[in-house]
């Protein structure tokens, strides 16, 4: 309790005095190098979109429709033809790189761990950005990695080697280093991908808790049932562009789920919460409806 | 320690075993593993000594201490002679190549992420040995050409690398297999230099492409300290970056590291390191590329000191047995060091646990 007030009061400071507290992404353009040679491939066509703080937004789409992109643009690893990202106010691309990390943190989809870190080790880099040049950990910090191992259900594997994980513990290892950076702005980029049911309706809950302790969450979810779920608001790519945007259940209905993924389903309404769940049809049911 | 962890002025870190902090935030302290490198410098600083009393003719540690101390008699003066101007500097340059090599080593593995990935590997060793000899080849000579010609070479040799396999790339396999290409090339460039040359001049090439420590001079040791010296200043502040990019390039700057810079730099210092080698001693093989390889076992995931402590002691060793095995004659310490290298390797890349539970982990996704 006293870490979350603690890290509420943190996350107050970074950005506190700022007049604007919104992630704002303006009319992204940008596209693939993909290696020599090969054309360009353009992956993101004019999205738009707008986050507060305390808010989560989950991006679907289907493979290849600019979900990553538009991520990898927001965190700054891909420079966009056109358009920009604006920070609280402030464009992305103007911003030092030792700032943006106090401010955002991305978990990307596939991140490779170097050989012989333990998972403590590995999320302590996650404080890095609070640090010193030299400084390698204070008390705070210790506070703040074992908060986070515990947020991810990791401290009976603190101290075990990243390559001896299974790759579900290894994504939650890289959450909590992602986590670690104490950024009002978080990125994730399918962070359940390897994680099963349990684990990642715990990490989906941990989320939403983030999100009401005063920070923006905007992911790539797969799982169009979880995100609808647990997100406050949705967004549909489809070919780098906004197909639809907004509340859950007025984004994920059958016509946008033939329109995304050429599949034909029913939306029902779930028994607890009312969230939208997609029941796709077999062959040839529904046609007579 | 203790008291000053009872005095609360360290404290232990829960999470990251072996691992003393300031509560208020400090550097970090791993006693443990600063023990593990005092021991591997003790066992460094005996390979040194030994390698003064070892060879052909083997001295007692009371007859070497009166050598260095400079004793009287004319015996003495003989003993002077060996010790001083003949092994010490040996010795001397045994530790810088080393050193240099087990550091340049651990840089580009780092850089690369990749484990093989060392300068004798992809090709910085050969294109500095082929910078030499095309030297001598242009000068017309018969002496080798000064040291920067082979720190040139190196760093040619790196920035072609990088420049055909397009940057360092996800896990370095590309700058990997480049740079397997390369070396080849450098190497068979090198043979055709040695086919034109004379042969006075070629022998004295050839030899030097073998790796030895033989030749090693006060006069050779000087500008080469200096400039590795230098090399170490630099690379003092770019450190803290290194141990991001492990994380690989985009989590690097993610965490507010510029990444480019770094990276430059970094590759830079380490073909220096590697090519300022290579001028001493020749190519000596293996070194790099284990050197790191050993110093992780023990010494955690960036052992800097501990790459370059074992490099020192790898070359020590190589150049010690060369010089005992089948004495008199003497074995250059490159050949040494890829007899011991290469079972080592073996035995580091094939044995069961680290590795193989990776790739066990992997297959059960």
């Amino acid at each position: 309790m006293l870490m979350r007030t603690r890290e509420a009061a943190a996350l107050a400071e970074e950005g506190a005095a700022l007049p604007v507290q919104e992630l704002q992404v303006q009319d992204l353009h940008a596209a693939h190098h993909g290696g020599r040679g090969s054309t360009e491939r353009q992956a993101l066509r004019g999205v738009s979109l707008q986050l507060r703080r305390g808010e989560v937004l989950a991006v679907v789409g289907a493979n290849g429709s600019g979900k990553s992109s538009l991520l990898r643009c927001v965190a700054g690893l891909m420079r966009p033809q056109r358009g920009q990202v604006l920070l609280d106010g402030e464009p992305l691309a103007q911003m030092p790189l030792a700032r943006r990390a106090r401010r955002l943190a991305l978990l990307p989809q596939q991140p490779l761990a170097p050989e012989g870190l333990t998972v403590a080790q590995l999320v302590a880099f996650g404080r890095r950005p609070h640090q010193g040049l030299w400084q390698r950990l204070s008390e705070a910090d210790e506070q703040v990695l074992g908060q986070v191992l515990q947020d991810c259900d990791l401290q009976e594997l603190a101290g075990r080697r990243l390559e001896q994980l299974s790759g579900g513990q290894r994504q939650r290892a890289w959450l909590a280093m992602v986590l670690a950076q104490q950024t009002p702005w978080l990125l994730l980029d399918e962070p359940t991908s390897a994680l099963d049911l349990g684990h990642s309706h715990q990490l989906l809950g941990l989320v939403r808790r983030l999100a009401r302790a005063g920070r923006g969450v905007l992911m790539v979810l797969h799982d169009l049932d979880a995100a609808a779920r647990h997100a406050d608001r949705m967004l549909a790519l489809q070919d780098g562009q906004v197909l639809a945007q907004g509340r859950p259940r007025e984004v994920v209905t059958p016509v946008l789920v033939q329109q995304l993924y050429g599949l034909r389903a029913q939306v029902l309404s779930a028994p607890g919460d009312g969230a939208p769940l997609v029941l796709p049809l077999a062959d040839g049911e529904g046609s007579e409806r | 320690m203790k008291a000053a962890i009872a005095a609360g002025r360290w404290q232990r870190s829960r999470w990251l075993p072996g691992l003393l902090y300031r509560p208020a935030g400090s550097w970090a302290l791993r006693p443990r593993a600063r023990a593990l490198k005092g021991a591997l410098a003790l066992a460094l600083l005996g390979l040194f000594w030994l390698s003064l009393l070892a060879g052909e003719l083997w001295l007692s540690s009371g007859q070497a201490w009166r050598a260095l101390a400079g004793g009287s008699s004319a015996d003495d003066a003989m003993l002077a002679f060996l010790v001083i101007e003949v092994r010490l500097p040996r010795a001397l340059a045994a530790l810088l190549v080393g050193a240099s090599l087990g550091l340049a080593g651990l840089l580009l593995q780092t850089l690369a992420r990749n484990r093989l990935a060392s300068p004798d590997v992809i090709g910085v060793h050969d294109g500095a040995v082929l910078a030499l000899g095309a030297g001598l080849w242009f000068s017309g000579e018969a002496l080798l050409g000064p040291w920067w010609q082979a720190l040139a070479g190196a760093l040619l040799t790196l920035a072609l690398v990088l420049l055909c396999a397009g940057g360092v790339g996800r896990q370095g396999q590309r700058v990997l297999v480049v740079g397997l290409a390369l070396a080849a090339l450098a190497r068979a460039g090198f043979e055709l230099l040695l086919a034109t040359v004379e042969l006075t001049h070629s022998s004295a090439l050839y030899s030097f492409s073998m790796g030895s420590l033989l030749a090693s001079s006060y006069s050779q040791l000087g500008p080469i300290s200096l400039a590795l010296a230098a090399v170490l200043l630099l690379l003092l502040p770019w450190l803290p970056g290194l141990a991001l990019l492990q994380l690989g390039e985009s989590q690097a700057q993610l965490l507010g590291l510029n990444v480019g810079r770094h990276r430059a730099v970094l590759l830079v210092l380490a073909a220096t390191l590697a090519g300022l080698a290579v001028s001493v001693a020749g190519p000596i093989g293996f070194v790099a590329l284990l050197a790191p390889l050993l110093a992780r076992r023990w010494l955690g995931p960036l052992p800097l000191l501990g790459a370059s402590l074992s490099g020192a002691g790898l070359t020590l060793l190589a150049d010690l047995l060369g010089r005992l095995l089948l004495a008199p004659v003497e074995l250059p310490a490159g050949v040494l060091s890829s007899l011991l290298g290469g079972p080592l390797l073996l035995w580091l890349l094939l044995r069961p646990d680290a590795a193989d539970a990776a790739d066990a982990a992997d297959a059960e996704d």
